[in-house]
């Protein structure tokens, strides 16, 4: 079997890659890791969409259009994120998100 | 794009060029509030009659992924109606904080336009932008009070929490978008109905990652941890926004993705639902029951909200005959909600008008000597979220209650537990109204003056509630077309 | 009159809109308004009253015919199936309750004037008051089963303003939580009794439901005998039946109009009106009346022999409610629903007498309540005297006061309709009454003055405002029995007359149906027989239990004068030790709530910190921080860290996707 020349492998790729963003994302202590955390989960997400378009045919026209827009969407975010990232630090003078725990009781 | 797919989507146009505006106003006339409120109000105004006028006419653009029916009007002449009351609401609280008024009116604007969206895509790639432009400004307004260390912890856990569930929400479209080889809404649905032996493994488990998103968007529990931190953390009428806009458009999510497009998986998602939706009333009132900060209580009592809406949810699909008494009682529910919820925290922020008042219950203490309307006005919006006739809320709740019995099976367990939880709720929500009428204040608060815009919100918000609670036929009526159409033709 | 009859339609709305709107505009502005609060509340009350009597009057004359009167406001809530309608609903028993709610809430308005005339929350109290007075007449005028429940919440919720309107006072604030906790038990079953009747008829239409349930018996879903129980709890609650009972004594620390009022005269008479309304669903359940029976009995004698030995004067007061809304309850279990409604009437306006009468003594002594610290009051407050003592003759049931007739008839129905025991117990408890009234009369009134000699100079007879109220409702206290059994017995064959009393006449329509379906006949009424017994019996332990009390304690009416005998009491109450302090501890019902509920749960959980808090708070707190301590727990899953949320949702995704793998595994 060619591993290559399989949906499957593909998808499992994918997933190992969603798996490490996820792991990312509750290892790291710092905002901004965080967040590229998630747009590693986001990639993976594109892969799997990108290999379906090459795998399925309804899909070939769509998968590369979906990919675009996941992109678009992840640079959104990430510009969100950073400026939101920016306003905290600038009020707790610190990036590590575990020490933002002034509303806990 | 043909012209004719320009008319079909004017709706969105119109609410984008509403914001456009105010932005041009802002930058004509820089940290002015009367001339934002005039352009956004008044431009909220056309743009209900617009979306009434094409409402009237079902109609589709873009090869099937944007319709307009009878849902999308409901939703969308509720989101025009949130937003411009938090516009109407924010002033008060805003100016004495000087946080300019342009900025949040345009950020309100856009992210109304992304719930707009959301109520109109038949297309799973659309409900995903909708959903994305609905929630980014949305981050960026819990964290508008940017000098504020509350707000912007608020908006760092909203956001982190927010893009985590979304990737793993687009993680489970991705699957499904594969498997069933479409994106539209009504192929997708075709496509399930057709599957040769049951559903994957796959697709279960990108219905597993969409139901953990969508749970997300809707807080309910478990997924609810983000909701207490942020609705605290933002300025209040950002909270009045957060607990009716974004909830309601992520059940507009729920109906479309759920309901129209895995509709024919309804045997598999139904016992999620059951679970979320009995873990999410009942520890929703529970934590709401021990908590002494009344935007933090009112942050849970909008997750056991949350539950209650599910519960019209399960009701349609455990109902073996399909009648759609579930979803019309949900999609009233959001319409009462919205007004009682959206009152409630603009009687939270006019008190907050001096700077420096915590929502702590103390601040409410001798409110009804102090400011009786105001205490009122909070009384009844209490009451009606209570659920005690006859007000709008009691007649959501027992809507959604009948639906479920009425539906049998699963259902009926949800009613009973719905009935104990309204009953426990009453606690807490009263608590309040005791505070208000039966407590000294600590110390001598200063009677304070509220704009005419606040009143004038209120007044709009308390008659809802109650008319919608004696009249409420008209609006079930409409709750009934627009559930009718999410059913397969 | 009869040139009213068009306007009906827009007249019964009103009896119910004009307190409303004197609420919200007393609210909005009553502040303001200061000591001229009183004004719009009042008027509107009375312009109520006057439209209430015209409607009365309608309905008695027959101008409503025998079915009642509906008034169609509009479609509430036309969901399909489940169709319920905005409507007023008037009939011989509305118009009954009419007559007792807007008389004595009138008169009770006026009263106020007086006795809040110092108050600081003046306008507040009046707001309340018509918020009260639009719940209770919504509840009278209820043509469904959910606009009754919609006013059955109401009047709890105004009554939980009402009794916590002294909201400093502690006692005060606890007795009103208590009373909405225990309500909210009551109402529990309301509900699902209400749900149990939309189940088995698919309306919620009063009439056309327990048309339904009647026809159907055999085929329903739910059995009648359940739906009938569960009304009943629902009824309990209201009107304090045991084990339900234990907030109306509490109640009484609020102000004593609200006392009269709610806790006298109507709030707690609806349970009885519920009931009555509900006859042939009951009637259709024999089981369930005798349970009603069983409950409305015990309850009177329980709370009889509380009232025995307290010594607060409103507390006396209080048990003595309890005591007679039990002998309506008994007279509804045993199927004597005139008499039930007769009692009701002649009660409402005795008792609220007597609340008021005891408003203007504390009023008087400087709002002491102890009996103990009163006494030789019946010449300084001659007209609160005067007015006392004919409420309490009425009560006692000594002809031909009001009281003696309505108890009368309950006694001599359940003699007849077979349930000897529910009559023995009701002779017993007709002699207690008569005893701890006049006990109550004796203490406050006669013998010597234990007044603290500080107040005892400034002893002072109420204000005209307050005395008039009290001689308005004595009139009715002395007439009312007699007119409304006119011509029927038992004066009636006295004087050779024959037919039902005036009552019986009005309410035959409506208790027409549950009669037919016990198969109840209707006897010849023999004053010279069984009738004629009964009478005397009931005559004469009326008589025992005065002359006894005025023995012990003291009374002199006109020439016969009486000399207190503390040492026979005490000998007395010696006597029978254990009795006497059941009685003055109340049976040890609170404490046994607390035994049960608080000290023994906190010894079994070796004094966690929480059930301490909860002996100081009592039950109400208990539930409130059970439930509490739970929330708590599920709140500290909220850290307030990111990566703990994110682990949450970490999780909930697993168990997500397997509970899908599983569902899908299962095939479905």
């Amino acid at each position: 079997m060619n591993l290559a020349n399989s949906l499957d492998s593909y998808l499992v790729l994918s997933g190992l890659l969603f798996a490490i963003g996820t792991f990312g994302f509750l290892a790291r202590r710092n905002a901004i890791s965080m967040l590229m955390s998630v747009e590693l989960m986001l990639n993976a997400v594109n892969l799997a969409i990108v290999a379906f378009g090459s795998f399925i045919e309804g899909l070939k026209a769509d998968g590369p259009i979906i990919a675009l827009m996941v992109m678009a969407v992840a640079a959104a975010e990430a510009t969100v994120g950073l400026s939101i990232v920016i306003a905290i630090f600038r009020n707790r003078k610190t990036p590590l998100v575990d020490e933002y725990d002034a509303m806990s009781r | 794009m043909s012209w004719q797919d320009l008319v079909v989507i004017g709706p969105l146009v119109g609410a984008v060029v509403v914001a456009v505006l105010v932005l041009l106003v802002d930058l004509v006339r820089p940290g002015r509030t009367v001339p934002v409120v005039i352009v956004s109000v008044g431009g909220l105004a056309a743009l209900a009659a617009l979306v009434a006028a094409t409402g009237a006419v079902p109609a589709s653009a873009f090869g099937g992924a944007y319709s307009v029916d009878a849902l999308t009007t409901y939703l969308d002449l509720l989101f025009v109606a949130i937003a411009a009351l938090t516009i109407v609401f924010a002033p008060d609280y805003l100016a004495p904080r000087g946080l300019p008024l342009g900025e949040f009116a345009t950020m309100l604007l856009f992210a109304m336009t992304g719930a707009m969206l959301i109520a109109a895509s038949t297309d799973l790639l659309l409900l995903f932008l909708g959903l994305e432009l609905m929630v980014l400004p949305g981050y960026m307004l819990a964290g508008y009070h940017k000098t504020d260390g509350f707000s912007t912890e608020g908006a760092i856990k909203y956001f982190l929490l927010g893009s985590f569930s979304s990737a793993i929400f687009l993680f489970g479209l991705a699957f499904v978008w594969g498997l069933t080889g479409t994106t539209r809404v009504a192929e997708v649905a075709d496509a399930l109905t057709r599957l040769p032996n049951g559903i994957s493994a796959g697709l279960g488990m990108g219905l597993a990652f969409m139901t953990t998103g969508v749970a997300f968007k809707i807080a309910a529990v478990p997924f609810h941890y983000w909701t207490p931190d942020a609705y605290q953390g933002s300025p209040t009428p950002v909270t009045g926004y957060l607990s009716v806009g974004p909830k309601i458009g992520a059940f507009a999510l729920v109906l479309r993705l759920f309901v129209e497009t895995l509709g024919p998986l309804s045997e598999w998602w139904l016992p999620v639902m059951v679970v979320l939706a009995a873990l999410t009333m009942t520890l929703g009132n529970l934590v709401a029951l021990t908590e002494d900060n009344v935007k933090r209580m009112l942050a849970y009592s909008s997750i056991a909200h949350t539950g209650y809406m599910l519960v019209g949810l399960v009701a349609y699909a455990a109902d073996p005959t399909g009648r759609v008494d579930g979803l019309s009682a949900l999609l009233f529910y959001g319409v009462a909600y919205s007004f009682m919820n959206l009152g409630a925290f603009a009687v939270i922020a006019a008190l907050q008008k001096r700077a420096g008042v915590t929502s702590a219950l103390s601040t409410f203490a001798g409110l009804g000597r102090r400011e009786p309307i105001l205490a009122i006005l909070m009384t009844l919006f209490l009451l009606s979220l209570t659920g005690i006739p006859p007000t709008a809320g009691f007649f959501a709740k027992a809507s959604v209650i009948l639906a479920a019995i009425e539906a049998g099976g699963p259902a009926t367990i949800l009613a009973v537990i719905a009935m104990l939880n309204a009953a426990a709720a009453a606690f807490y929500y009263l608590r309040v109204v005791v505070y208000m009428f039966m407590r000294e204040p600590d110390d001598q608060q200063p009677v304070l003056k509220h704009g005419a815009l606040l009143w004038g919100g209120l007044a709009v918000t308390s008659v809802l509630t109650v008319l919608l609670g004696l009249f409420p036929s008209a609006l079930l009526e409409m709750a009934g077309t627009a559930a009718g159409t999410l059913l397969p033709h | 009159m009869d040139a009213l009859n068009p306007y009906m339609d827009t007249l019964i709305p009103l009896i119910a809109v004009l307190p409303i709107a004197g609420f919200l505009f007393t609210a909005a502005f009553g502040r303001r308004l200061g000591h001229n609060a009183h004004l719009v509340p009042v008027a509107a009350v009375g312009a109520a009253w006057l439209i209430a009597m015209a409607v009365v009057y309608t309905s008695f004359t027959g101008g409503f015919g025998e079915g009642g009167h509906l008034v169609k406001l509009w479609e509430w809530i036309p969901a399909g199936n489940f169709n319920v309608e905005a409507a007023f609903f008037v009939d011989n028993l509305t118009a009954c309750l009419l007559i007792v709610v807007c008389t004595i809430g009138l008169l009770v308005h006026i009263y106020s004037i007086g006795y809040m005339g110092h108050d600081t929350g003046y306008w507040r109290f009046f707001a309340y008051l018509n918020l009260f007075m639009f719940s209770m007449l919504l509840l009278i005028l209820a043509s469904n089963w959910l606009v009754i429940f919609v006013a059955w919440e109401l009047v709890g919720l105004s009554s939980y303003l009402l009794i916590g309107f002294w909201y400093k006072k502690r006692s005060a604030a606890l007795a009103s939580k208590k009373a909405f906790l225990v309500n909210r038990v009551g109402d529990i079953g309301f509900a699902l009794g209400i749900m149990a009747i939309w189940v088995n008829t698919g309306t919620l239409d009063i009439r056309e439901s327990i048309e339904i349930l009647v026809t159907h018996t055999a085929t329903l879903q739910i059995p009648i005998a359940v739906v009938a129980l569960l009304l009943f709890a629902g009824a309990m609650g209201k009107s304090a039946q045991f084990p339900l009972h234990v907030w109306l004594p509490d109640a009484m620390e609020g102000p004593t109009p609200v006392s009269a009022l709610i806790h006298a005269a109507t709030m707690v008479n609806a349970g009885v009106y519920l009931v009555a309304r509900a006859n042939p669903i009951f009637a259709s359940a024999p089981q369930a009346m005798a349970v009603v029976a069983a409950i409305g009995i015990f309850t009177a004698l329980f709370a009889a022999s509380i009232a025995l030995t307290q010594t607060d004067i409103k507390r006396v007061l209080a048990y003595s409610t309890l005591s007679q809304l039990g002998y309506m309850f008994a007279a509804l279990g045993v199927g004597a629903w005139t008499a039930a409604i007769f009692h009701l009437m002649t009660h409402g306006f005795f008792k609220g007498l007597l609340f008021l009468g005891s408003g203007s003594v504390i009023h008087a002594v400087h709002e002491e309540q102890d009996m103990r610290k009163m006494g030789a009051l019946a010449k300084k407050i001659p007209h609160t005297y005067r007015t006392m003592l004919i409420g309490t003759i009425a009560i006692a049931g000594i002809p031909p006061l009001a009281g003696f007739f309505s108890k009368d008839e309950i006694l001599g129905e359940s003699f007849k309709n077979g349930f000897t025991w529910v009559w023995a117990i009701g002779v017993v408890v007709a002699v207690m009454t008569a005893f701890y009234m006049f006990r109550l009369i004796g203490l406050t009134f006669w013998g010597t003055s234990r007044v603290d000699h500080h107040t005892e100079p400034k002893i002072h007879e109420s204000p005209r405002v307050m005395t008039i109220p009290l001689w308005l409702l004595a009139i009715p206290s002395l007439l009312l029995g007699i007119v409304l059994s006119w011509p029927g017995p038992p004066l009636g064959p006295l004087f050779g007359l024959e037919g039902p009393g005036l009552l019986a006449s009005w309410l035959h329509p409506v208790f027409k149906e549950g009669l037919e379906i016990m198969g109840r006949e209707e006897e010849a009424f023999q004053i010279f027989g069984i009738d004629g017994a009964l009478i005397l019996v009931s005559v004469a332990v009326a008589f025992a239990g005065m002359l006894a009390a005025w023995r012990l304690f003291g009374v002199g009416i006109g020439p016969i004068k009486g000399t207190p005998r503390p040492e026979t009491v005490k000998r007395l109450s010696a006597r029978v030790p254990f009795l006497y302090r059941a009685s003055l501890n109340k049976w040890w019902f609170d404490e046994l709530n607390d035994l049960v509920i608080i000290r023994l749960g906190g010894r079994v959980a070796n004094a966690l910190w929480w059930f301490d808090r909860n002996i100081v708070d009592g039950i109400v707190n208990g539930v409130g921080s059970l439930t509490g301590r739970a929330g708590r727990g599920l709140a500290g899953i909220q850290t307030g860290r990111v990566q703990n949320y994110a682990l949450g949702i970490t999780i909930g995704l697993i168990v997500m996707i397997a509970s899908y793998v599983m569902i899908v595994g299962n095939g479905g």
